[in-house]
């Protein structure tokens, strides 16, 4: 198996059966996986902020997977272009996490779960996992071979979805 | 284990040169002689080498070489002559895997280069005079986790408790666990390196424990950028989130969401760079 880093505002696709997409210490970022069990092939993107539109962000087109808005519907296109099948996606979603005191404030996490969300339902997708919120740190390993994803929580140990 | 024998560990870090703290000085004064700094760089043949590496590198995009200390300063002016002086002799200390934090090689010195960037843009913006003691105090508010590692990883069951179950923040649950603080510990670093009493301030009160400090701008600063900064995750352990998050110090620093948003777009927009010269320490 090897390790490929997946880098925030940025997102990799894979039909590599020994590699293994990493999404590390996401905080109030957020990674998203596609997988296709039919043809073994999946990836990961990260977005750091929410809406491009909302922050009249000219470069959108050069940095799409910044944010939410433009990312998670440009990375769903690539996967369609890489030979993922829409009907046989498998979606997770992983990050979104904030500090103490920040909940009842409109803070950055917050608004990155709200538009991941809204873009997913948008695409006539649904998550079959997530791990959102919440005040702790989360790395994402997503196995291409297995199409299995890994989340660690730090301090608290990994879960497999 | 007691405190006075955490506090005797120090001695094992390896100090900041006594020309680096010589230099910060000298820049705070208004009216400096860049001559004199260049000067006082220029005895250090490991700092200038590294400068002269730095400012010839891609993150600066100067179009002719830059072949001497003097040119550097003219061409930069001083603030980023400073920073690197700092980050050069930062770099040794903050880059080791510190597995009591669940940190990995590089992560403590990528979240406290980005902290200290951070920081510089928020003083910038703030128009306040002492930028290089703000970038200064950023890159160097977790030393005391280098110190304390070793004890965190021997507490962690207990800290993770009350981080999880008792909702302490992480410095709070060292300091129950173990006696001390990362920040009262760093403080304490800063004042045995000579650093200035400010210096020394900020960076045991970055995550704004003492009453007064957030009327301090400067500790402001500084905490605000570490709170983004471990906000995206960037080199954060096992601390990262369990801290207070407090919408005040944003408030009088002049931020609402969008203006936090902005600051986060204008360093992913130059991550690559900026990521380049945190490599290349």
């Amino acid at each position: 198996m090897k390790e490929t880093l997946v880098d925030v505002s940025d997102m990799r696709l894979s039909d590599d059966g020994e590699e293994v997409l990493v999404a590390p210490s996401l905080g109030s970022c957020i990674a998203v996986t596609l997988y296709d069990e039919g043809v073994k092939a999946g990836g990961v993107m990260i977005f750091m902020l929410p809406c491009a539109d909302e922050m009249a962000f000219k470069q959108a087109a050069e940095f799409p997977y910044m944010f939410g808005d433009t990312g998670i519907p440009a990375f769903f296109e690539a996967a369609l272009a890489f030979g993922l099948d829409k009907s046989r996606l498998k979606v997770v979603v992983v990050g979104g996490g904030q500090m103490m005191g920040q909940e009842g404030y409109d803070n950055l996490g917050g608004r990155n779960v709200q538009i991941v969300q809204k873009a997913i339902k948008n695409l006539g997708l649904c998550a079959s996992h997530q791990s959102v919120g919440g005040r702790v740190n989360r790395t994402l390993k997503l196995e291409i071979g297995s199409g299995h994803a890994y989340i660690k929580v730090a301090g608290q140990g990994t879960a497999k979805v | 284990m007691t405190v006075e024998q955490i506090i005797n560990d120090i001695d094992h870090l390896e100090p900041i040169p006594a020309v680096a703290n010589q230099i910060l000085e000298l820049t705070q004064n208004p009216d400096v002689n860049i001559g004199d700094v260049a000067a006082l760089i220029t005895h250090d043949a490991a700092i200038t080498a590294n400068i002269l590496k730095t400012v010839n590198s891609a993150y600066f995009g100067l179009k002719r070489k830059i072949e001497s200390v003097q040119d550097a300063v003219v061409m930069l002016g001083l603030n980023p002559i400073v920073e690197l002086v700092f980050m050069q002799t930062s770099a040794s200390n903050l880059k080791k895997a510190y597995v009591g934090y669940d940190l990995e090689e590089g992560d403590l010195w990528r979240h406290s280069a980005v902290s200290a960037i951070l920081a510089r843009m928020i003083a910038q913006k703030q128009e306040m005079q002492n930028v290089n003691r703000v970038f200064t105090a950023a890159l160097l508010k977790d030393i005391g986790k280098v110190v304390l590692n070793q004890y965190v990883r021997d507490g962690f069951k207990d800290i993770q408790y009350l981080v999880h179950e008792q909702h302490y923040s992480f410095k709070a649950a060292e300091e129950e666990v173990i006696g001390i603080g990362h920040d009262e510990l760093g403080g304490i670093v800063a004042e045995k390196w000579n650093f200035s009493n400010q210096l020394a301030y900020i960076i045991r009160h970055h995550h704004l424990t003492d009453p007064k400090a957030d009327k301090d701008l400067e500790t402001c600063v500084v905490y605000l950028a570490d709170v983004i900064c471990s906000s995206m995750g960037i080199g954060a352990g096992s601390d990262g989130l369990a801290y207070h998050f407090i919408q005040a110090v944003m408030e009088r620093l002049g931020y609402d969401q969008n203006g936090i948003e902005a600051l986060i777009l204008a360093y992913a927009i130059k991550k690559k760079e900026i990521d380049a010269l945190i490599d290349a320490y």
